[in-house]
């Protein structure tokens, strides 16, 4: 049976008290710092197998690029999607996939949280000075996130080209703060189904639901849901802010939304609360962890 | 003779057998799927209703049948899911198929088995998210009389293809050890042009030529658009024909490749 155990005291290594003074702006420093390292040395590792590394970033591409296939064969027989054009999907497309490989190339490894606990390779992170989030974002020794970024870039950048869009510097700014908050809400989800680990033995298919439900409900303009259905993706589950209220603010077509335009402008700032939460919630779920006994 | 016919069903039970259990193991990861097909559905349903709009007909679909088809369709494909290509790469990597090779049953056939058994197995789950995917987009009974005797036929023919497929994909690894991009590759592209998110009329031009030249159509659209009609008649029969050319042309290259990986393996373990 395995014996519970308290958890050694993360603050002990790393909390304000400890780290001086200006203590939260070390501490941000030395983590972003040893998360560098951490993450360069899994990647180094992930480029020992060079030939599946082609593959796995070219199933990306296509695991992402069939994707849009779909929209493009669908607007070809048909004008428009709920009032968005082909460009503009691709916009919205674009946006969400860039997010999305932005938190998979930042934190994959977080996905395998679960395999970690089972195997009682957490127990070595909780005993490292860093903190165990880090150390798991840290942990994926895989470069198919690459595939995601590249075709991610590689929409955005067409879209970017074929929409007319005015750009000004705030709307670049809120551009590249809305692709962090996505990015930031779809790390929330992982960290969040992340944090069951600790009670349940593998999060494998929950993760892989989670995942693809996103892409699925995120990359499509909302106008083709019920407005009850647009509502719980905007508050219960916050998918929307990931990339389509973005999307409609850039591209000048709040007025077709079902919720406050404005509310498009708060996506980055919903993305960093979302992130808060799913990070106490976290917390709060690591205090359950017992060792594997090892 | 009798002995023998008995010992051949023996082992093709046995290892359908053994994976019906398997699924049941793993019904955390079926009934996920199962769901995740669900979601999907509402999505493509909605998709889908978004540009009909006021429409009738296009490409000879309404939208109600439209929708039956997309429901079914993704319910098939939780079905269609396989397990023989991953099975395949597991085995040769760690030299366990050299076991499998031993046994008096013809490796092809154990696969064949096992994935029989898997996709008996999530049938029973797809039954279950059935309901689900009914409220969320739309089922309806089958077309006609015609459509509820062929549409089961036209499934097992669509589902050997998709097996044999997946059974030669996974073949490859006896010439690289690690083809888990390769195979989500395939997994993906095949997805795709068997018809899950739009049927294989919708495809356009040249890409629609091409789709139609290949196997993947029967192992999704063939049978669900047999069962709302869309497919009727002397077409039903014509279309069957050519499912069975394809699970004789796909057999035969099956035998083929594995003559070749046979002889691949005696060297490395020699």
């Amino acid at each position: 049976m395995a014996r519970p155990r308290t958890l050694p005291q993360r603050e002990a290594v790393d909390s304000p008290a400890r780290a001086g003074r200006r203590g939260w702006l070390v501490t941000l420093r030395r983590t972003i710092r040893l998360y560098w390292i951490l993450r360069l040395a899994a990647w180094r590792s992930a480029l020992q197998y060079r030939l599946n590394i082609l593959f796995m970033v070219a199933a990306g591409v296509a695991y992402q690029g069939v994707g849009f296939v779909f929209v493009w064969v669908l607007l070809h027989s048909f004008p428009t999607l709920a009032g968005w054009g082909l460009r503009e999907v691709l916009f919205l497309y674009g946006l969400r996939l860039v997010a999305h490989a932005l938190w998979l190339v930042c934190c994959d490894g977080f996905q395998l949280i679960d395999r970690a606990v089972r195997e009682g390779e957490f127990e070595r992170m909780l005993l490292r000075p860093v903190n165990p989030l880090i150390q798991l974002a840290t942990y994926e020794r895989q470069l198919d996130p690459f595939g995601d970024l590249l075709t991610g870039l590689t929409m955005f950048g067409i879209a970017l080209g074929i929409t007319d869009i005015d750009w000004t510097l705030w709307k670049a700014v809120y551009c590249v703060l809305a692709v962090i908050g996505g990015a930031l809400i779809e790390a929330s989800f992982h960290v969040g189904v992340g944090s069951l680990a600790f009670r349940l033995q593998n999060l494998r298919s929950v993760q892989l639901f989670i995942d693809d439900s996103m892409s699925i409900l995120g990359s499509y303009p909302h106008g083709i849901f019920s407005p009850r259905f647009q509502w719980f993706l905007t508050f219960t589950m916050p998918i929307a802010f990931i990339a389509y209220l973005p999307a409609s603010v850039l591209l000048e077509r709040t007025d077709g939304l079902v919720v406050p335009g404005w509310l498009g402008y708060a996506s980055p700032l919903v993305g960093v609360l979302v992130f808060m939460l799913a990070y106490r919630v976290w917390s709060w779920q690591m205090r359950h962890y017992q060792g594997v006994g090892h | 003779m009798r002995t023998r016919v008995r010992r051949i069903w023996r082992g093709w039970y046995g290892y359908a057998r053994l994976m019906f259990l398997t699924v049941l193991q793993y019904r955390v990861a079926v009934l996920s799927s199962a769901a995740l097909s669900v979601v999907w559905i509402l999505l493509l349903t909605r998709v889908w209703t978004a540009v009909y709009g006021e429409r009738g007909l296009v490409e000879g679909f309404d939208l109600e049948t439209l929708i039956v088809y997309l429901t079914l369709v993704n319910l098939q494909n939780v079905i269609m899911s396989n397990s023989v290509t991953r099975i395949i790469t597991e085995r040769v990597r760690v030299g366990t198929v050299l076991f499998d090779i031993a046994r008096p049953m013809p490796l092809i056939s154990q696969l064949i088995a096992q994935q029989a058994g898997q996709s008996v197995g999530v049938c029973g789950f797809v039954l279950l998210a059935a309901p689900f995917a009914a409220l969320v987009g739309g089922l309806a009974p089958p077309a006609d009389l015609g459509a509820a005797v062929t549409y089961p036929v036209a499934l097992t023919l669509g589902w050997l293809i998709n097996t044999l497929l997946a059974i030669l994909v996974g073949l490859a690894t006896f010439w690289a050890m690690e083809i888990g991009g390769f195979t989500l590759l395939y997994q993906v592209v095949a997805g795709f042009l068997s018809g899950t998110s739009v049927p294989v009329v919708f495809f356009p031009g040249v890409f629609g030529v091409i789709v139609e030249l290949l196997p993947f159509r029967f192992t999704g659209y063939v049978p669900a658009a047999v069962y709302v009609g869309q497919i009727d008649g002397v077409a039903v029969l014509r279309t069957m024909g050519w499912a069975v050319v394809w699970i004789v042309l796909l057999g035969g290259l099956l035998a083929l490749v594995w003559g070749r990986a046979y002889r691949k393996v005696v060297v490395q373990g020699g």
